[in-house]
Formats: structure tokens, sequence, C-alpha cells
């Protein structure tokens, strides 16, 4: 379990002061894959940095399986180190030394005979899909193929966590996807706690079952990445579910105006399923059993954490009574239902009154 | 060889002692080389390590040989060569002769290596440093296991610079009787209006450099990859 207590971390340069780590907490249970998200500069790089001490922060501690490392000698800091394995965007494997070497060189100086060192280090390369490149070096690997190298090199010494720095950005999408399915692999085979970094919220959609939201050195939002999802309450959250759903830029669509009928009521909102209800026929009911007309705008399913996740967004016209006690029975059975725009006879005339 | 004669009547009535001044340029070179390299090397690692944000940061250690360094890098070799005569004589109990230019070429080049590892040991990535250090490498270990594996390339080729460098220095240090090619050149060539012995032992100089260039280039194209 990793847990971080205030870490504060500013940066200062002649005239300015940022504040990369303003006062974040985290508390990453053993076996999650937790994803950290946010914008470039919103100090994600620097929170996980300060997991494994690579970045001291000012204030605050770093304790993984009851031991603050902040608080470590820097040998004693080395040991806890070899037991936190990290990769990176750029890969930061050793130009001069071939696969097998770079496998190899956490593994020396630890008392290991070279038959131990030389099994070890194959069985690594098994695990994570090169075992054939053994003598190649790093510049006749392809991304995804070094990204593979470096995380058997990062497991060398059976780390209990797996820190992963933009381990993906730097890949094609068919390269981050093999590479995420490792990481998931590793996950359960080894039972490994694994953090990740990332500004596309496509790679948490795909292996994080938690995720804390960065904004400006703080974390704004955390938890199961269904939550995130299916309701989103910072802005920069909503904006990261819009993109990876599909909808971002559907609100500008609808704030144009389309053709619609000014003299009737309609209403545009966001229908969220998660879960087995996202295989109801619940739209059909609805339109039935109240009378209402539904016109469906946009919709999009996917898979989190293997579970279906649907979202629609749909226009209702007819009357605005009989929509409201819709929109109630939508809730009643679980579904998350965000009006984004109302409009329509009634309010106008409200409007016009006043 | 009466061909030879008749061409460069000089050389070959010179011809002993020919030999003996390329067997001094080497000599001389080599043993500079080496012991600028022992210190050099280190030198270079020292003003890498202790640079701001890296390593083992420290800048009073870093300013203090970075000023040492530029003091004997800024002063031209004929002067250090006549500024250090105390030193010379001091360490080696002549001024003259091999022994007597070999402190010099010390004193001339150790600081350029430093200069050289230092900028080829910048050159590596400092996220492979970095990898390093998560996978909880102690500093020295990072010295010894990365800078000086990763850098080696560098480091071949600053050497190679360096011995170049030297073999220029060692035609100056001869200039002081340090013997060697380049006094020969002067002594028994120009003094003497011999344009054969100067030639000669240019196109020697020459062919040792491009030797010593070659393979170093040789070595770094082999090591890298």
């Amino acid at each position: 379990m990793i847990v971080l207590k205030n870490l504060t971390k500013t940066y200062q340069s002649k005239k300015l002061t940022v504040g990369a780590l303003k006062q974040v907490s985290l508390t990453i249970e053993k076996g999650d894959i937790f994803g950290i998200i946010g914008y470039s500069g919103a100090g994600k790089s620097t929170l996980i940095r300060c997991i494994n001490l690579l970045e001291r922060p000012d204030s605050g501690n770093v304790i993984i399986n009851g031991v603050d490392l902040t608080k470590l000698s820097p040998v004693e800091l080395r040991r806890q180190r070899e037991k936190i394995g990290m990769i990176f965007q750029h890969f930061n494997l050793m130009k001069r030394r071939n696969v097998f070497e770079n496998v190899a060189y956490p593994l020396k100086g630890k008392g290991l005979t070279k038959t131990e060192i030389n099994d070890r280090v194959l069985k690594l390369l098994e695990l994570v899909g090169i075992r054939d490149k053994v003598y190649s070096y790093p510049s006749q690997l392809s991304g995804g193929q070094k990204q593979r190298v470096a995380i058997a090199r990062a497991l060398a010494n059976d780390p209990e966590v797996l820190l992963c720095d933009e381990a993906t950005s730097a890949l094609d999408p068919q390269n981050t996807k093999s590479i995420l399915n490792l990481l998931k692999e590793i996950n359960q085979k080894l039972n490994l706690t694994v953090v990740i970094i990332t500004h596309q919220m496509e790679v948490i959609k795909e292996v994080c079952n938690k995720v804390a939201v960065m904004e400006e050195g703080v974390v704004v939002e955390e938890g199961s990445i269904i939550d995130i999802f299916s309701s989103p309450t910072t802005k920069i959250s909503k904006e990261f579910v819009a993109h990876t759903m599909g909808y971002e830029n559907f609100e500008k669509i609808l704030n144009q105006g389309f053709i619609r009928d000014p003299l009737k009521y309609e209403l545009t909102a966001r229908i969220t399923f998660v879960g087995q209800i996202a295989g109801q026929a619940f739209i059909s009911k609805i339109s039935i059993e109240y009378g209402i007309y539904a016109n469906i705008l946009f919709g999009s399913i996917e898979s989190l954490q293997g579970i279906p996740f649907g979202s629609l967004i749909v226009s209702f016209t007819g009357n605005s009574l009989k929509i409201k006690e819709a929109i109630g029975f939508l809730e009643e059975n679980n579904v998350r239902v965000e009006v984004l725009k109302e409009h329509g006879a009634t309010k106008t005339d409200n409007a016009q009154c006043s | 060889m009466e061909l030879l004669k008749q061409i460069m009547p000089n050389v070959v009535n010179l011809f002993p002692d020919l030999i003996k001044a390329c067997k001094d340029t080497l000599l001389m070179v080599f043993i500079s080389g080496t012991i600028a390299s022992i210190i050099g090397i280190p030198l270079g690692v020292t003003l890498v390590v202790t640079r701001e944000g890296n390593l083992l940061e420290n800048r009073f250690i870093n300013s203090f040989l970075g000023k040492i360094v530029n003091t004997f890098r800024s002063l031209p070799f004929v002067i250090l060569l006549t500024a250090i005569i105390p030193i010379t004589r001091f360490i080696a109990g002549t001024t003259i002769g091999l022994k007597g230019a070999v402190i010099p070429l010390i004193f001339a080049s150790s600081p350029f290596v430093a200069r050289q590892v230092e900028s080829a040991l910048l050159d590596i990535d400092p996220g492979v440093i970095e990898a390093a250090e998560a996978m909880g490498s102690s500093p020295f270990e990072i010295i010894y296991r990365v800078l000086l594996v990763e850098g080696l390339p560098g480091i071949i080729y600053a050497l190679t610079i360096t011995i170049v460098s030297l073999i220029g220095f060692s035609a100056v240090a001869g200039t002081v009787g340090g013997g060697g090619l380049g006094d020969f050149a002067i002594r028994y060539g120009y003094q003497y209006y011999r344009t054969d012995v100067m030639i000669v032992a240019t196109i020697i100089l020459l062919l040792i450099v491009n030797m010593v260039q070659g393979l170093g280039e040789y070595l770094l194209k082999k090591l890298s990859h």
C-alpha cells in the first residue's frame, strides 16, 4: 500500500515560483492499477517521481508498506528503491548494453551467480514477450520492444510497485495497447501495484481500476474508474470523459442551435448506463409509456474494467411534465441523467412575462 | 639508397637521430597521455557529477575545479612551459630532455582531457542516469556502471583528440630542448636550412596524427550501438 501524505513541492526560478504539488494526499491499495491523469504541467510527473523520491518533496510523507521513505538514509532508500520498479516515456535503456545486459543491470552485485542471473533475465524476457531479442541492442528495437525491455528491467528485483511515467506516450496506438495489456497481465500475475501517469484518458480507461485527476498541483477528483466516468464532478474530469466517450464537440454543436420547432418544449440530456442496465430498452419504454418523442443525437458504449458503460445524448420533445416524469423514472432505475439544455414554449413565455 | 641520398642527403646522414626523435615523440606522448588520462578522466567525471542538479551536486568543488581547469587551458602552451619551470624542476629534477618535457605536457593536457571527458559524459541521456537511480544504484555505482560505460565511446574520442594535440604540443616542447620530432625538425632542419629534414619530420608527424585519429574513429564506431 502506498500512502502519500500532504506532499508539497515548489520549483523556484529567479522570477517565478511554481507550486508543482500542493498538499497532495493519495492512498493506493495493493494490487491497484492506479491512474493519475492531468494535462501537462499539472504536477503528475512530479508526483510519481516523489513516490520513489527521485524528486524530494519539500514537505509531506511517502509511506510504502508502512515505511516512510522520506525518513530513510540514502543507503536504506536505495534498498527500498529496488522494490519499486519504474518505467519511463523514453524507455531510458542503456545504449551500449544489449537487451540481456540491460535487464541484468539491476541484478548485478546482489550476490547472484551467473547462472542465476541468466535464468532470471531469460524468465523476465519470456514474461514480457521478447525472448528472441536477447542479444539485440536498444537501437535495433522498436519503441514497443524497448518498453518491454524496460518493463523486464523494472521487474528484475521482484518489486511490489511499478511506476509508469507516461510509459505509452511515445508509442503508437497499437503498441500502446499491447503495453497496457502487458501491464494488466503482470498486475494480475505478480499481484503488482501499478501507478500510471498519463495525459491520455484512453490509457486510464484501458487498464486502471482507480483514477485521480490532477490540475495545477492538486488532486481535484479521485475515485473508481466507473465513478469518474459515470459522474465526473469537476470541469477537467468532464473534459477527459467527454473526450474519451467522443462527445467533446457535442456541446458546441448543441449551443449553435439546430433546426427545431420554437413552439415546442425540448429537453436535451446525457443519459449514462452502467453495467447490466445498459442492455435494457429504456428509451423505447419511456417513449411509449410517457408518450414523448426521443431523438437520439449521440450514443457510444465502452467497456470499463469489463463493465459495459453506455452514454447517450437524447433530445426529448412533448409535454414537459411527462418528460420530467420520464426522467424521474430513469433515475429510479439507476440511470444517470444530466440535463444539458432545456428550451421551449413554457420557458420562453415565462421569460417574456418577467 | 643512392636515390634517397640524392633527394634528402641530410635525412640519410641524420637517420639514427631521426629514429631517436621518433621514439622520443612517441614516448613523450605515451607517458604524458597516460598520466593526463589518469588525472583528466576522474577530473572530468568530478566536473560532471558535481554540477548543479547532478548526482553529487557540490557547487564549491565544481567551481573550484572548473577554475583550475580554465586557468591551465587558457594559458598558451609555450607560456605554460616556461611558467611552470620551477614545478617541473621540482618534480622531474630537470627542465630539459624527455623528463623535462613530460611535466608541462601533463599540465597542459590533463585539463584538456577533463573538459573533453566532461563534454562526452554530458551527452549521456540524463534519463538513463535517472533510471539507474530509480533501480537503487548508488552514485558511485552509477559513475562506473553507467557514466563510464555509456560514455566510453565519447571518452575514447576525447582521448584521441588529446593525443593528437599532445603530438602538436610535444613539437613545441621540443623547442625548449624536450627532444622528439619537433626538436629534431627545428634544430637539425630549420636552423641549418635543411629543408628535407623539416619535410620528412613533418610527414612523420602527419602520419602519426592520422594513424591516431583513424584508430580513434575506428574504436568509436566499434563501441557505439
